[in-house]
């Protein structure tokens, strides 16, 4: 069924124990990463158990003469194994046992970790990520939320036209947005009449998991094989997670008993890690050689609120920890921690206060401005064309076949002769200049109020966004392109119309009409050229 | 910069002064031309290193007969290798504006555990097992043995060291620097630190090499009369004093004492069997006397006597202490005497001649060996080739004080503590004045420099370390703009008196208060915030109670919480966590302890501290016994009353606390003093100048809610850009200015002298 090789784990002298008559063959037990199985060492008989149906697994008691391992299953069957390594002891059956069920456990545990991921990602979570981004920027952006109402709203243009430029999916911006240090104290809190209720939400639950990694682990461990969501939040709001003052008795019976101690140990982890800053080590900067003998003899007593203490301070760390992790999953806490930190310049700042001096201020640097390169992932600017190679091959041919193909004069005229968008822009932004300047008259002349300036603003930034789109794609160099033009020209001409038919005078609309007449001509001798 | 101060030509490597350094190297000149003391209060952040260092520089290149070596003593690692890099700034103009390097050697030096480079050793990072595993390969025994049998273990940096060592060459040479030598040239740097002190003519150093006589006797013993010593943030020099004098031996201690004596027995007895020439050898060196024959090498050092120089013995020692199990005997009785004094049920408290007479009565141990008694075992151990100081450490705390008390008349009390609870029993002997272990400092050099951001008041510090300063001023601070904002918050917004007056501490209302305080400052201060406590049994109690009162919650709601703890590697921790949250812009909290080790040795500048509060005034535990003998001493000897000298106490630890925030003149902070106590003047009036000056008399009594308007209107002042030419000519000066009397004239005020 699948390569040996891939097995996690492989136990050879494993009964499996089947209900009912005749003896129990022997075989082998692998386990791997999504389902276990048993294969009989005489017989072709093989046993696989796919870790969907397991719901949980038993042992044996420490004093039962058979060393034991039961898998529970969905639909209430079990599967029984015994251990019967002839060559081995009693504790070293149990050993082998113990290693089975822990490698069993860890690795239920991961796949329960990914089925839900996957059940997560069916979801469509990305599109709405998508959409949620959009959204601010349309909310960020006036113009743009105005320019989006009247072209894709009007269903001049589509939205992944409109998109194309404004919205790029790649890219990481910077301002990943951390974890509200309150998160437990903003639990919202109503006195119900058998005690308090507690509300939590998803963000409540995702903050608790990205800060206490253990408890995600338990609740993918436990829910809702063992106990219910419900119980299990009930659960943790009786923990030491929420109440930080309690000593915590390791309760078998409580499910974060066990987090206890990992976080115990990931405490004392944290403490012994070096620290990075030198100047912040107490450790480093105290030079009494003698002291130290004298102050790790007597050991300090330790006191009740050291707990609370502790684990304030560790509930900060790990606040703090989880915004400098990226989004991965399953972070390795201390490592990630470690070689972290986006912020290059935060980097080189800590370098330099480290080694600043005291009279550092007296000295005359030149006024270097800290500034921060950051990728403006989702601004208003339209992307520059970028062409790939073979596109740009393409693009390079078709324009000296154009200039091959026209006359001097026809380049040098102005009005005719425009080959890119960024040209046109400029000449664009050229006109526009010197409408303002010269030509038109203040507004308060042209236009009654303030309500048409608006709709004569609306209409000469739509006519733009819809020519920018036009000259980009032109001259055509694929398929695409070519359609896009085509959509353009065809919109362009429709709005032309429009726009004639609109309430507005024609002397406040000349520069628009000129502008797609330009846009429109340029595209009629394109497919002349091209009937050619 | 070429400044002239008072005829001595001084090459300042900036092009901008701060006028306080002006006058201050102008005090500094003074002192150095009595050959006299100096005590100097400059605010911190006004570069009073640099000035020091600039002075004295051109004071010793100008007059290299009246000067010829500055001992630079400071507290932290990070504080010693600042001043050397300050050095290297000023070496470079000198060179620059001469045209010749300075002919002058800078070493830096510290404990092994900085400099080794010896990679096994380095590794083990913590000061007494990195000098117990360079001490177990470096020993002449155990050199010795290797000679014999070549596969044991060597440290090659320290074998090469021995073989080709080479004088220091000029130039600054910093801890890093030292490092990369001794990687390159594979020498060992520590030795190679330690020899160069002797003949280098600048050394920075921290203080226990020149204050400890257990260690100043061996690192700094040769350093020539014509020094200037500098101890810098020497606010707390007499505790540094009176630490180094004193010891403590618990029950447990003296336990492992014991332990170590039968093991010690056990290495005699069979080097009886073995090699008895060697132990007859020691003892007939011991007849002629305890004055080493041999020059000793620095790689067998233990502690030295912790008597001092002047009562260094020339005697030969006592014929009952010379053979070795003699001696072991000897110290068998001692420590069996020290642990029946430490059965007692009551507390004790008796004088050293109390103590000797009470031993010579009980055991019939007479004053005279006591005296050599640490000197002894140095030789026995030394003999017996035990290169491990760990085995022996207990041994020798308790040689240590044997020496000691039976030096000693006066100064000392012997403190016995009986087992209370989880508290074990303990016999201190305490010293309780500062001045013996400095006084051997400020005879042997002709002038000592005492100086700090926090000294006031200055008149106390001559008294308790009983020496005659030619210079006492204070400085206070030129501000173009007001940098610093002292708050005296007295009262909650429901008018209940804050305080943390031992009465009234406990009180809910009180904590809550010092809760509001903290939350709203948290609301609205930006980036970091330090909330200091009185100490570390109160801050476990109120965040006990705030925890309760949820006062916390609240609080994570504005910034993240860190919290000092007692245990220093998770306190680090803590402190480089507060330190990121800051940097990336998130804001916390840290909740620190006065007299705590972050108030002694962490700078919060700029965004790390923009607000400071003091929640109470940080009063000694009045209770402790050490404390009340000293007081007692202080009283009867000095004439100091018990009240002055704790208020004097408590507020230099309050202004220290302070000045954590404000490093520099560009930076701001904010600083709260949370006790209606301060609104006195009997208080406030002990605060450095630079810090009273700033503090209105409108904000001397405030509640909650009218400090938070105050800091409210102030922050978004400070916010505002600030450039140089703000400062110029107000709180900055350039080289015309300084040579302009008019101008200068204006700072007059600046320096206020002691009488």
């Amino acid at each position: 069924m699948s390569d040996e090789s891939e097995a996690l784990l492989r136990v050879d002298h494993v009964k499996y124990r089947k209900a009912g008559d005749g003896k129990s063959p022997i075989g082998r037990l692998a386990l791997f990463t999504d389902f276990i199985e048993w294969r009989d060492n005489a017989s072709p008989e093989v046993f696989t158990c796919k870790f969907i149906r397991i719901n949980g697994q038993r042992v044996s008691p420490p004093h039962k003469s058979k060393v034991q391992l039961q898998l529970i299953l969905k639909n209430e069957d079990q599967a029984t194994f015994v251990f019967l390594n002839p060559s081995a002891s009693k504790e070293d059956l149990v050993k082998e046992r113990d290693a089975v069920k822990e490698a069993l456990q860890s690795a239920l545990v991961k796949h329960r970790h990914r089925v839900n991921e996957l059940a997560k990602s069916v979801e469509s979570q990305s599109k709405q990520v998508e959409l949620q981004a959009k959204q601010k920027i349309l909310q960020e952006d006036r113009n743009l939320e105005k320019l989006y109402q009247n072209l894709v709203a009007t269903k001049l243009i589509t939205p992944d036209d409109f998109w194309s430029d404004y919205y790029q999916k790649e890219g990481v911006s910077e301002d990943k947005i951390g974890i509200n240090g309150a998160f437990l104290a903003n639990i919202v809190q109503q006195e119900g009449t058998n005690g308090v209720r507690l509300n939590l939400n998803p963000e409540i639950i995702q903050a608790i998991y990205s800060t206490y990694p253990a408890v995600q682990k338990k609740n993918l461990e436990l829910v809702p094989h063992e106990m219910s969501e419900e119980n299990f939040w009930k659960k943790f709001f009786q923990s030491h997670y929420f109440h930080r003052e309690r000593e915590v008795l390791p309760n078998p019976k409580d499910p974060f008993a066990e987090c206890v101690r990992d976080d115990e140990e990931e405490m004392t982890k944290m403490t012994a890690e070096k620290i990075q800053r030198k100047r912040f080590d107490l450790e480093h900067i105290d030079d009494n050689g003698l002291r130290d003998f004298i102050h790790k003899s007597e050991s300090q007593q330790k006191s009740a609120k050291t707990t609370l203490i502790k684990r304030c301070n560790y509930l900060s760390e790990k606040i703090l920890a989880t915004s400098w992790r990226s989004g991965e999953a399953a972070p390795t806490t201390s490592a990630a921690a470690n070689q972290k930190k986006g912020f290059g310049v935060l980097d080189r700042l800590v370098a330099e206060t480290e080694t600043r001096l005291e009279s550092e201020d007296l000295a005359t640097k030149e006024a270097e401005d800290e500034v921060q390169i950051v990728r403006i992932s989702s601004s208003a600017k339209a992307s520059q064309a970028k062409y790939s190679k073979p596109d740009m091959t393409r693009y390079k041919a078709l324009v000296t076949d154009y200039f091959q193909n026209s006359s001097v004069e026809d380049i040098l005229h102005r009005n005719e002769m425009l080959l890119d968008q960024q040209e046109m822009e400029t000449w664009e932004m050229e006109e526009a200049m010197e409408t303002d300047n010269n030509e038109v008259p203040p507004p308060e002349n042209w236009c009654q109020s303030a309500g048409d300036l608006a709709k004569v603003r609306d209409v000469h930034s739509a006519v733009r966004e819809i020519c920018r789109q036009f000259w980009k794609s032109f001259p055509p160099i694929d398929k695409a392109s070519e359609e896009k033009l085509n959509r353009m020209a065809g919109t362009l001409s429709k709005y032309r119309d429009d726009i004639r038919n609109s309430d507005i005078s024609k002397e406040n609309l000349t520069h628009c009409i000129q502008m797609i007449d330009l846009a429109v001509d340029k595209f009629e001798a394109y497919e002349m050229k091209k009937m050619k | 910069m070429q400044l002239d101060i008072d005829g001595l030509k001084v090459l300042f490597p900036y092009d901008y002064v701060y006028p306080e350094q002006v006058l201050y190297m102008k005090e500094v000149k003074k002192a150095l031309d009595a050959r006299g003391h100096g005590l100097l209060e400059m605010p911190s952040g006004t570069g009073k290193t640099v000035s020091l260092l600039s002075l004295v520089l051109a004071y010793m290149i100008s007059y290299p007969d009246k000067l010829d070596k500055l001992v630079y003593c400071s507290r932290t690692i990070p504080e010693i290798e600042k001043c050397v890099e300050e050095m290297k700034v000023l070496y470079d103009y000198w060179e620059k504006e001469t045209g010749q390097p300075v002919a002058k050697i800078t070493v830096a030096m510290s404990a092994r555990k900085n400099l080794c480079v010896n990679e096994p050793v380095a590794a083990l990072r913590f000061g007494n097992t990195v000098d117990s595993a360079c001490q177990k390969l470096t020993a002449s025994s155990a050199r010795q043995k290797r000679a014999e049998d070549p596969t044991l273990e060597a440290c090659d940096y320290f074998e090469n060291f021995e073989a080709k060592s080479v004088p220091m060459q000029n130039g600054v040479w910093n801890l890093e620097d030292l490092r990369s030598l001794g990687r390159e040239k594979k020498i060992c740097p520590y030795f190679t630190a330690r020899q160069a002190i002797n003949r280098a003519h600048i050394v920075v150093y921290s203080y226990h090499y020149i204050l400890d006589p257990k260690i100043a006797e061996l690192v700094s013993k040769d350093f020539s009369r014509k020094s200037v010593v500098v101890f810098d943030e020497a606010h707390n020099i007499d505790n540094v004093c009176i630490e180094s004098m004193s010891v403590a031996i618990s029950q447990k201690n003296a336990d492992r004492a014991l332990q170590e004596l039968q093991s010690l027995e056990g290495v005699v007895n069979r080097m009886k069997s073995s090699n008895s020439e060697k132990l007859q050898s020691e003892y007939d060196k011991l007849v002629e006397g305890l004055k080493r024959t041999e020059r000793e090498r620095a790689n067998d050092e233990r502690l030295a006597n912790p008597v001092l120089p002047d009562q260094i013995l020339h005697e030969a020692v006592p014929g009952n202490i010379r053979q070795a199990n003699h001696f072991l005997l000897f110290l068998k009785r001692f420590v069996e005497y020290i642990r029946h004094r430490l059965r007692t049920h009551q507390v004790l408290i008796e004088s050293p001649a109390a103590f000797m007479k009470d031993i010579l009565d009980r055991m019939c141990i007479e004053r005279k060996p006591m005296r050599f008694c640490a000197e002894r075992l140095s030789n026995l151990v030394k003999t017996l080739e035990i290169t491990d100081n760990g085995d022996v450490w207990a041994l020798s705390q308790v040689t240590t004080l044997c020496t000691l008390v039976s030096t000693y008349s006066k100064g000392f009390s012997v403190i016995v503590e009986p087992q209370d609870g989880s508290q074990l029993a303990v016999i201190t002997l305490s010293c309780h004045d500062a001045s013996i272990a400095i006084r051997p400092v400020m005879s042997r050099f002709q002038s000592v420099i005492i100086t700090s951001g926090t000294l006031s008041p200055l008149e106390m510090y001559p008294k308790v370390l009983d020496f005659d300063p030619s210079v006492i001023a204070s400085f206070t601070m030129t501000l173009a703009r007001p940098c610093l904002s002292p708050l005296v918050v007295a009262r909650g917004n429901d008018q209940v008196a804050m305080t943390s007056r031992f009465e009234q501490r406990a009180d809910v209302a009180v904590i809550r208060n010092y809760g509001n305080l903290v939350l709203e400052m948290a609301s609205l201060v930006p980036d970091g915030m330090v909330v200091f406590f009185t100490s570390y049994l109160y801050m476990e109690n109120v965040i006990g109670v705030w925890y309760e009162q949820h006062i916390i919650d609240e609080l994570m709601k504005y910034k993240l919480l860190f919290i000092e703890t007692n245990d220093a590697l998770e306190t680090s921790a803590a402190l480089e966590k507060y330190v990121e949250a800051c940097d990336s812009g998130r804001g916390a909290v840290l909740f620190s302890v006065a007299r705590g080790k972050v108030s002694e040795g962490i700078d919060f500048s700029h965004h790390l501290g923009r607000c400071v509060i003091m929640l109470g005034i940080p009063y000694m535990y009045t209770e402790s016994r050490v404390l009340r003998a000293r007081l007692e001493y202080l009283r009867d000897q000095f004439g100091i009353k018990e009240n002055d000298f704790l208020t004097f106490d408590a507020m230099r630890h309050t202004a220290q606390c302070m000045g954590r925030a404000l490093r520099s003149k560009t930076d701001y902070g904010l600083m709260v003093f949370a006790d209606k106590r301060f609104s006195r003047n009997d208080k406030r009036g002990k605060l450095p100048r630079w810090m009273q000056e700033y503090l209105e008399p409108a904000c001397t009594n405030l509640s909650i809610d009218e400090a938070a308007q105050v800091a409210r209107r102030w922050l978004t002042l400070m916010a505002q850009p600030f450039e140089k030419e703000h400062q110029l000519g107000v709180s900055l000066l350039d080289k015309e200015m300084v040579h302009d009397s008019q101008i200068m004239k204006r700072f007059e005020r600046v320096v206020e002298y002691v009488d």
